[in-house]
């Protein structure tokens, strides 16, 4: 018998955490429930709940939703760091830089590797080795990629592994793992052994995120970053956060 | 026959599973595994060299509708059955698909293939193309299986998707 000696290593381990992470997920699909989700994966977030629960972290101007915590970092709550908070007037808030909208042709999205499996019993392609998705609003790279479906072309979840880069013209992101679960509207980049999982404004005024791994919630546009190091563009915050970062 | 190897071919991209809970053990096992893979190549190798007596130019209707209209047809520059084995070798195949007015719903063109009629399983050792609705499938060293539903593709495989819904656009 002879078999592909590049067999997916590891897969199996991650397929099963899917499946289990799929059922906690389309239970909990709304923000609030991030911390609880994420206590039963790791324990360094098991560590931040309490604080999480409470308040955020770092909050961003909102005029209208000024009450939704953006990014959470999860370690510094941990920490008991001081908070930032953006001011809250809606009038005053700094308004947001809208990126300019790409027009959308509809093209074709076209997904390439070296060998493609397609299981329909299971509803699972697999692409292996060298696989580039080629979507009109964003590319992928990555070793191998599965894609679970439902239904007729419905992706259900897809789990992207090894060397994974994704980019579109305004951001970019690389991590050694993506997972994209629709039923709790969320993609989770994992960060390689040793190395962290980065997402990155590629515009002028850009920051970056990284962090061991990175959520983020497609509906509410949270984020929620593990062992995070963030980078702002200056001028982010105004002098009033400054003296709140640091309790003067 | 061809037939069936034409439905499932198409169906690839027009999946209609539900996911369930599987064994992935088991599942990955299946995608490394290549035996059945060797064994057709060296069938199809030994139909290549005994094929001088295959028919040619065929051209079949193989399947219709109720009110007797096509509804798919094979053609075949070259096609030969081994009833010994069970084993149908085939080239230049060409499979369409048509709706109840008669214009194409799906197409599979095939460069060649050999199919194990006891088995239930083929290969495609050239290019094949299948396209239905939006989504086109295309590549070389295709291995099928009626049976398990299962088709591999071990070279340039490529799909293309009006959209493959995955929302990756907005986190970037």
């Amino acid at each position: 018998m002879s078999a592909d000696s590049r067999a997916p290593a590891g897969i199996t381990a991650l397929l099963d955490e899917i499946e289990a992470d799929a059922a906690a997920a389309a239970a909990k699909s709304t923000p609030a429930a991030k911390p609880v989700e994420a206590e039963k994966q790791d324990p360094v977030v098991e560590e931040a709940k309490p604080a999480v629960a409470e308040k955020p972290l770092i909050q961003e101007a909102k005029p209208v939703e000024a009450e939704k915590p953006v990014i959470q970092e999860a370690k510094a709550v941990a920490e008991e760091k001081p908070v930032i908070q953006e001011a809250k007037p809606a009038e005053k808030a700094p308004k947001k830089k809208s990126k300019p909208k790409k027009e959308l042709t509809g093209r074709d999205a076209k997904i390439t590797s070296e060998t493609m499996s397609y299981d329909r019993k299971e509803g699972i392609l697999f692409f292996d080795r060298k696989v580039y998705v080629d979507d009109e609003q964003y590319q992928m790279h990555a070793d191998r990629v599965y894609v679970f479906l439902s239904g007729t072309n419905d992706v259900k979840r897809l789990v992207a592994l090894g060397n994974v880069a994704l980019t579109n013209e305004f951001r970019s992101a690389t991590c050694d793992k993506a997972v994209y679960v629709k039923a709790a509207s969320k993609v989770v980049l994992y960060a390689p052994e040793g190395g962290v999982a980065t997402l990155k404004d590629e515009s002028e005024k850009g920051g970056t995120i990284t962090g061991n791994r990175i959520t983020f919630w497609l509906d509410s546009e949270q984020v929620e970053v593990q062992n995070s190091d963030i980078t702002v563009p200056g001028g982010a915050f105004k002098a009033n956060d400054a003296k709140k970062l640091l309790g003067k | 026959m061809l037939r069936r190897f034409a439905i499932v071919a198409m169906l690839v991209g027009a999946s209609l599973c539900a996911f369930a809970k599987f064994d992935s053990e088991a599942w990955n096992a299946k995608c490394a595994d290549h035996t059945e893979i060797d064994r057709l190549k060296a069938e199809y190798a030994k139909c290549l060299a005994v094929s001088n007596s295959a028919a040619t130019n065929i051209e079949l209707p193989i399947e219709q509708y109720p009110d007797g209209k096509i509804k798919s047809t094979l053609k075949a520059v070259k096609a030969q059955m081994f009833l010994d084995t069970g084993i149908v070798w085939g080239e230049g195949i060409t499979v369409e698909q048509y709706d109840e007015k008669g214009a194409v719903t799906g197409s599979l063109k095939a460069d060649n293939c050999v199919v194990d009629r006891n088995k239930v399983t083929g290969w495609v050792p050239g290019h094949a193309t299948a396209t239905m609705g939006d989504v086109t499938i295309s590549g070389c060293g295709i291995y099928f299986s009626f049976k398990e539903e299962f088709v591999k593709i071990t070279a340039e495989p490529e799909i293309t998707v009006k959209s493959i819904h995955v929302d990756f656009g907005r986190l970037l």
